[in-house]
């Protein structure tokens, strides 16, 4: 690991194919986007009886990942505005409710994690609008971004880099296990 | 083995290696994404491509697998008369 560098002879050939160079693609999760930003689970959401309305069936299915807030959820006339499809992400933008709800805990007011710090050259900077489609993703989630089939390496490049693909190029760029 | 005999050898045996690399990564893609035209394609393109480098090696140098253990010739063993990776004459060295 000592030995390792960019770009010099005898080592591994990497320019400009660094990952860090390509635009993110966007995430293709499989579930229907019912228009209003969340993914549709299941359309079978049961009336809490304990005030809280039926928000139709473009929610969540609260069965499997958003918690079950109980009976003593306050009531949302206590200056809750009432979401309807348009509920905001509950992310970082997430005001404050005013009505005994605890905060999320999200690190409100945070910027967007930043990556990999490595820079290589002609790399563009990792930015926020990189990543602002990640606000319309429900929490609690992994998601795995699905690969297009676009260009490939020359076979020769191909085998010394690891991958025929381009986007798949991703050196690592620490040292000692950490970004230096 | 001639000095030039075993650079071309050596240098048959490398694009086979390449070729052979870039099938197993457009497999990899294809477990993922079987009806994708273009990789087919890709792999139909890449695969024929090995298939003939492997055809050439065993008729210049005998057979790599077992598939072309006939190539070079049709009424002797030869599967068994090549040098093990680790011999002198292995492709290895």
């Amino acid at each position: 690991m000592e030995k390792y560098q960019m770009n010099r002879p005898g080592c591994r050939p990497y320019n400009n194919t660094c990952g860090m160079t390509r635009p993110q693609t966007p995430v293709h999760t499989g579930m229907a986007n019912r228009g209003c930003g969340m993914a549709d689970l299941n359309c079978n959401m049961p009336d809490r009886g304990c005030n809280m309305p039926d928000r139709g069936c473009n929610m969540p299915d609260r069965n499997c990942n958003m918690p079950d807030r109980g009976c003593s959820m306050p009531d949302r006339e206590c200056n809750m505005p009432d979401r309807g499809c348009n509920m905001p992400d509950r992310g970082c933008n997430m005001p404050d409710r005013g009505c005994n709800m605890p905060d999320r805990g999200c690190n409100c007011g945070a910027q967007p994690k930043t990556y990999c710090s490595c820079h290589m050259p002609g790399a563009a900077s990792p930015n926020a609008e990189m990543f602002s489609h990640l606000k319309h993703l429900p929490l609690a989630m992994a998601y795995v971004p699905c690969q297009e089939f676009k260009t490939t390496f020359d076979l020769c490049y191909a085998l010394n880099v690891g991958t025929i693909f381009p986007e798949l190029c991703k050196p690592f760029c620490g040292k000692r296990g950490g970004c230096r | 083995m001639t000095n030039c005999n075993m650079n071309a050898k050596r240098q048959l045996l490398q694009k086979i290696n390449e070729v052979s690399f870039a099938v197993d990564d457009i497999l990899l893609f294809l477990d993922t994404h079987p009806c994708d035209q273009k990789a087919l394609a890709f792999y139909e393109e890449t695969a024929a491509k090995r298939k003939e480098l492997m055809t050439e090696y065993a008729r210049s140098y005998g057979p790599l697998t077992i598939d072309d253990a006939l190539e070079s010739c049709g009424d002797t063993w030869k599967w068994m008369e090549q040098p093990f990776p680790w011999e002198k004459e292995g492709a290895c060295r």
